[in-house]
């Protein structure tokens, strides 16, 4: 019997591992061994089509004093506090407004009327932006119909505007995957809470505060940490909308400063340190929330 | 059983890696001899990224789908029974980066066989051996060009085509078109406000005025290529025209000298960017940048990458500084409803800088379409059928079919006819060529470096000084990095030097 019951546990973890199997050698071949292996180059000088040679630290070194990707760490901080700040927040009213929305045909078209820009591919948002910043483009034509002519800009060439005019992209920043996670949040709010919270004579805004809020607790930890790594990991738009991070310095960002160190330069062991160095600061911030998010749900203060 | 599957599951990974890595082929790393190809396969395939020529591609957005690549590769075909011919897109890249998506496939070998690019973006990879060395075959005949004895012979203009040698002496690339610059204008807008093109760069600069005064954009010019590229090239060769003779180092050869006469090679440039020529002391090259950033209120605003054609198609903009490719879009646009005319830059007088020479400006443009060999052809055993499909391309039947067809470059073909439409621009390509091309003459990491402080200091980021000083640093290094990767000897330079009584700055 004993035997037989082994034997019939052992048969299905077989089975089990050869139904994983794929996946799992698809994931070490794309995924763990280009990352072990820029791990590694991360140590070395590898100019793309020559031979390593191990540099021990001495990326890292250059990296800490290197003016570009210190400028670009300091702009990817204030994307970073403008998408946390605007980029999470304006998705939520969105969703609240949705809720709030008086039938369930107002709110299905709601949905709709978020959900639908989500079908336009990103280069497509980020070349219609380049458009509008243009001479020829919408902030032009708006300044010069109500007479300020004199405010017209170089909106992407100007060191004083380019960051912001990157930050703006996007506008009115209603994005509808942020705004269907936060939707499904308050939908799964028990009637029962909401109709205690109307009976206690909480306001709409109070009910936001108190009721909804901490509710939806785990969908804003959700939707932050993804911003921060898609801010911390992106840079195509800016590569899309300036081409370079440029002018100067203004809207460079860690994650182009290494495509370019990688492949325009060909300074594939550099691009490797930049690219642990991003890895570490995202894994850190990760631990950080999971570990604050553990030591909450310990305390019973947070829901599970 | 699990620790055993567990390190089954390991054994059989590193399998599947080791035979992933196997099926990546032998690339051979910098320096190593490529090998010898050993049985020749039984059909011949040639890939091509065809640059603006590709089949079925509408240049300018305006007239035909072009087909003419395809015709010859068609020809060549029957011609060649078991070769094939295909054409490969190469990704557009912002900023001139063609060169990322290359090196990628290079470094894999898996690069297309012909790949058109900007043959200075070649030369910053020769030490890797990717690129073919097309010297020895330029040397022997072109067996589809009758009486041809030398392949070199069927360009038309063989100086232009030799001055494309890179730093090693060999030429990596097959010029097949010619590509100038012009400045385009709106006859129409001139006409209403009493302008016509200007005949000096003081008489440029009051229309440009007169023409912002009138509500226009005066002059289009897109940052990354005219602000960055063209125009420094521009004003450095006016105002250092005059002293060209003493700072020209060393002349090349009669060949290239025809075309280059007093370019500053890059060693040279080199040599006097570390001898403090072109530092913040210097006056001469201080006013260079005193004369661009003073030029910047008549540009457009935006100078990152923006529709710059349509600023000068919808009558924004009464000027536009763009290039023979431009003459495609204004000969086919249906909509296009103002008259237009083409000039060049007006030479810069004394009445704006003491160090202006006055002379007609110097032009830019040169090779247009480059096609360069690569690695990938010595691989695959197919360098000798990829060579014969690049000569039958320079036929002068071939090249006026593939270049006349897209009516935006002149053939470098002998016996190619040139399209009429282009006859501006090759008067303004019978100009001299300037002195040297800043970018493009040292690494791409100073190319990108230099751009985007010009964009900064010409968007108003920081003054003058802090800009020379700036520059002056990071073109040092640049210097630095480019002596030390070609180790130049300087004592030649330094004896010339002494004998023309020269001590640095240029002054």
């Amino acid at each position: 019997m004993r035997r037989n019951g082994r034997s019939g546990r052992s048969g299905d973890g077989w089975r089990g591992w050869l139904f994983v199997l794929p996946t799992l050698v698809l994931l070490c071949v794309f995924c763990y061994y280009p990352a072990a292996f820029a791990l590694r180059m991360a140590f070395a000088r590898w100019d793309i089509g020559g031979q390593p040679q191990w540099v021990g630290a001495a990326h890292f070194v250059t990296l800490m004093r290197d003016p570009v990707f210190i400028a670009g760490a300091k702009n990817l901080l204030r994307l970073l506090a403008f998408a946390l700040c605007v980029g999470l927040w304006m998705p939520l009213l969105a969703a609240e407004l949705i809720f709030h929305a008086a039938t369930e045909r107002r709110r299905y078209l709601l949905r709709a009327v978020f959900v639908v820009p989500m079908v336009v591919p990103l280069i497509v948002v980020w070349l219609v932006w380049r458009g509008i910043y243009s001479d020829a483009g919408a902030v032009t034509a708006f300044l010069e119909l109500v007479g300020k002519g004199h405010w017209i800009r170089g909106w992407l060439s100007d060191p004083d505007t380019a960051l912001g005019a990157l930050m703006f992209v996007g506008f009115p920043f209603v994005s509808g995957f942020p705004m269907l996670i936060y939707y499904a949040g308050l939908s799964n709010i028990s009637e029962s809470v909401l109709d205690a919270a109307r009976i206690d004579g909480a306001s709409t805004l109070g009910a936001f505060r108190h009721v909804h809020l901490p509710m939806i607790r785990p969908q804003v930890r959700l939707l932050a940490i993804l911003t921060v790594l898609g801010v911390v990991q992106g840079y195509e738009a800016v590569y899309v909308l300036t081409g370079d991070g440029g002018p100067g310095y203004c809207t460079m960002v860690p994650g182009l400063y290494m495509y370019q160190n990688g492949f325009s330069y060909g300074k594939m062991g550099y691009a490797s340190a930049i690219g642990l160095v991003m890895f570490v600061a995202i894994l850190a911030f990760t631990l950080g929330v999971q570990r604050y998010l553990r030591g909450e749900a310990e305390e019973g203060r947070g829901p599970r | 059983m699990s620790t055993r599957l567990f390190w089954l599951f390991l054994v059989l990974v590193t399998a599947v890696g080791a035979v992933v890595r196997a099926a990546g082929g032998g690339v051979p790393a910098a320096g190593e001899p490529h090998p010898e190809p050993t049985v020749a396969p039984a059909r011949h395939l040639i890939e091509i990224t065809p640059g603006i020529y590709r089949p079925g591609n509408v240049p300018q957005s305006v007239g035909e789908p072009l087909r003419a690549f395809r015709d010859i590769a068609d020809e060549y075909e029957r011609l060649h029974p078991g070769v094939s011919v295909r054409f490969r897109q190469a990704p557009a890249v912002a900023g001139g980066g063609e060169g990322d998506w290359l090196r990628t496939q290079l470094a894999g070998g898996i690069a297309p066989e012909i790949v058109q690019i900007n043959t200075e973006v070649v030369w910053q990879d020769l030490d890797k051996g990717w690129w073919v060395n097309l010297e020895p075959y330029l040397a022997q005949p072109n067996p589809y060009v009758p009486g041809n004895e030398v392949w070199w012979d069927c360009f038309a203009d063989i100086a232009l085509t030799k001055a494309k040698r890179g730093p090693d002496g060999n030429l990596y690339c097959i010029p097949m078109d010619i590509v100038e610059t012009g400045i385009f204008y709106n006859k129409d807008v001139f006409a209403s406000l009493g302008l016509s093109p200007p005949a000096d760069w003081e008489e440029f600069i009051r229309i440009q005025k007169t023409l912002k005064d009138a509500g226009y954009i005066p002059l289009v010019v897109n940052g990354f290529t005219v602000v960055c590229d063209w125009t420094q090239d521009i004003i450095f060769d006016q105002l250092f025209y005059e002293i060209l003779d003493q700072i020209d180092l060393e002349k090349g050869s009669r060949d290239e000298e025809a075309y280059l006469r007093g370019y500053l090679a890059p060693k040279e440039l080199c040599y006097l960017i570390k001898r403090g020529f072109f530092g913040p002391d210097n006056p001469r090259y201080r006013e260079v940048w005193r004369i661009i950033r003073d030029w910047r209120p008549y540009w457009s605003h935006e100078l990152a990458n923006t529709d710059m054609d349509r600023l000068f198609l919808t009558q924004r903009g009464a000027m536009y500084w763009s290039g023979s490719w431009f003459i495609r879009r204004m000969k086919n646009d249906p909509y296009l409803d103002f008259d237009w005319g083409i000039f060049y830059v007006p030479p810069i007088t004394k009445a704006t800088s003491p160090y202006a020479c006055g002379a007609e400006s110097a032009v830019i443009g040169g090779a247009g379409n480059q096609y360069s060999v690569t690695n990938r052809a010595v691989l695959d055993g197919e360098l000798d059928i990829v060579i014969d499909f690049l000569r039958f391309l320079t036929t002068p039947e071939s090249a006026e079919r593939l270049v006349g067809e897209a009516q935006m470059f002149f053939p470098n073909v002998k016996g190619a006819r040139m399209d009429p439409e282009l006859a501006a621009f090759a008067d303004i390509f019978r100009h001299r060529y300037c002195t040297v091309k800043w970018l493009y003459s040292l690494s791409q990491e100073f190319n990108d470096t230099h751009r985007r402080w010009i964009m900064y200091f010409v968007n108003g980021g920081f003054g003058l000084d802090e800009f020379l000083a700036l520059s002056d640093s990071y073109m040092q290094q640049a210097a630095d990095y480019y002596i030390d990767k070609h180790g130049y000897d300087f004592s030649e330079y330094d004896r010339v030097m002494a004998e023309r009584g020269l001590s640095g700055g240029g002054r």
